[in-house]
């Protein structure tokens, strides 16, 4: 009875021969016997202690195996970076190199057509972030290309103030000039103005005269805060400047802006007698009452605009002429404060 | 199985491999998508490894590795500790699952390039290599899995076909004797 107890447990254990044998593919024949059969049997006879010992053995052998095997590969990185490039791994390795390599050749040349087909089609999945990133490149170059032509206006506009300000001739010998930045331009359709950073604490005070570029006039400061001014351009609606075209008989008026176009002024009270042709220069008149102590804050001389259109009636005491402003009022972005020298400053 | 069987295996899983290895180094590695190359031997290597368990596996993987560092020009046995791993655990999970369902070696496939890529890099990093593992990591990983996964619908079954499947490798058998007598219990009554 044992003996069949045995037995059968030895068939039982032969039909899952893949959990006893080392090979895990279907059983081994050898000489036409069941190798695995045999295997079982011989294990089953052993006892149940074999039996174990030889499923641990199993366990044991693949973890040994694949621990063998990567102490083998960190051994062979080991021993590569130790020895010289003339060592025998360095030799293994440039002998299979030089046998792979007629293999190789062969291998590029048939495969050339695929790369060149796989290269093409990648290009074509590629293509759309390829776009992508050329539109966003492309915006970011025409932002920067605007900032380039933003800078290189300011930069022109303040070479032209520089050299007025290094040189504003011997009319303005008086004046000292304060340099500013337009920092604000509010729109306003009943008046006319834009803050500039330069205030009371760089000397500038209520009524000085501002101009821009080659010393054109702009306006005038209307309000100072320490550290920025508001200034009355001279298309204010407010504002009225002594004027003159300049001529062998200079024609002086009284400058104020034209109603319904801001960028065009008027100079008015010209005396009919006075000859004025259109593109004569329009320049300040810079007048001084010396009985009454009274003078122009504008200097003699700063100028104004260019005539551009003389009006005469029959009716009317006085020409109308149009005067078109040097500067452009709507657009400019640094300006010069002419301030009186005094002797009390 | 008999002796000309296993010799038979010995010579595909041979050719194959080097085939891997040779169109690896030859093509593989210049046909790149969206920053991915595809791994040929890592392929090949899970397809043989869940094919024929775990310790053709790992030997499979040191011997391919060994043969791709030496054709690469890599340091010896760089490739062949990352792949003996992969192979190994490639074999144990297609003993687990007995049933090859046609996503498990898709599954495996990707996993093992994962680990692959992965483990090289960080091996590669700790010998002292200029890449940057973490952009690699972000930018080839990922798609090269993705490749390789599509590779491996193709030359899953050629690997397969190549070696004529056998019954897929059994799981261990139970170690302690309490679980040797569940294992027979009807044997004794």
């Amino acid at each position: 009875m044992h003996g069949r107890t045995v037995a059968s447990r030895a068939a039982a254990e032969a039909a899952s021969a893949r959990g006893l044998g080392g090979y895990s593919g279907p059983s081994i024949t050898w000489r036409g016997a069941s190798l695995s059969a045999t295997l079982a049997t011989w294990r089953v006879l052993g006892g149940r202690a074999g039996l174990n010992t030889m499923a641990f053995d199993r366990v044991i052998r693949r973890r040994l195996l694949l621990g063998l095997l990567l102490v083998a590969s960190l051994g062979l990185m080991t021993a590569f970076f130790r020895e010289q490039d003339t060592g025998p791994l360095h030799r293994v390795q440039n002998d299979v190199s030089g046998v792979a390599t007629p293999a190789e050749s062969v291998v590029q040349h048939v495969a050339q057509p695929f790369r060149d087909a796989w290269n093409w089609g990648s290009g074509l999945v590629n293509a759309k972030q390829e776009a992508d990133r050329l539109r966003s490149e492309n915006q970011q170059l025409e932002h920067q290309l605007g900032t380039l032509l933003q800078q290189k206006q300011d930069v022109a506009e303040l070479r032209t103030e520089a050299a007025f300000v290094k040189d504003p001739g011997a009319a303005l010998s008086d004046y000292r000039i304060i340099s500013a930045d337009v920092t604000a331009r509010p729109p306003d359709l009943y008046s006319s103005s834009v803050t500039i950073d330069a205030g009371s604490a760089n000397g500038v005070r209520v009524n000085d005269p501002v101009t821009t570029g080659k010393g054109w006039l702009v306006g005038q400061i209307a309000a100072v805060t320490p550290h920025s001014s508001r200034v009355r351009l001279i298309n204010d609606s407010s504002i009225e400047i002594s004027a003159q075209v300049l001529g062998e008989t200079p024609a002086k008026g009284i400058l104020t802006p034209s109603v319904g176009d801001r960028n065009m002024l008027m100079l008015g009270f010209v005396l009919k007698s006075k000859q004025v042709s259109n593109g004569q220069y329009v320049t300040t008149t810079g007048w001084c009452d010396t009985t009454r102590g009274l003078c122009s804050h504008y200097p003699r001389g700063l100028q104004i605009g260019l005539v551009s259109n003389v009006n005469q009636t029959e009716n009317a005491l006085y020409k109308t002429i149009q005067v078109t402003p040097w500067a452009d009022l709507s657009s400019f972005m640094a300006v010069s404060v002419l301030e009186k020298r005094t002797s009390g400053r | 199985v008999t002796l000309r069987r296993l010799a038979r295996d010995v010579v595909v899983i041979s050719l194959a491999l080097a085939l891997a290895v040779l169109l690896q180094v030859t093509i593989a590695w210049d046909l790149t998508l969206l920053g991915g190359a595809p791994d040929l031997v890592c392929i090949v290597l899970v397809s043989i490894a869940l094919l024929r368990g775990a310790e053709v596996g790992a030997l499979a993987g040191f011997a391919a590795g060994f043969l791709l560092d030496a054709l690469s020009g890599q340091p010896l046995g760089l490739s062949s500790f990352v792949y003996s791993a992969v192979g190994y655990g490639a074999g144990r999970y297609g003993e687990k699952v007995a049933d090859h369902a046609p996503l498990r070696p898709l599954l495996a496939v990707a996993v093992g390039t994962l680990v692959s890529r992965t483990g090289i890099l960080a091996v590669g990093a700790m010998l002292g290599s200029s890449a940057s593992v973490g952009e690699v990591l972000s930018i080839a990983v990922i798609p090269a899995a993705m490749i390789d996964v599509l590779l491996a619908i193709p030359l899953y079954p050629l690997v397969r076909r190549g070696l004529r499947r056998a019954p897929a490798p059994a799981a261990l058998p139970p170690t302690t004797p309490l679980q040797s007598e569940q294992h027979v219990p009807a044997i004794h009554a």
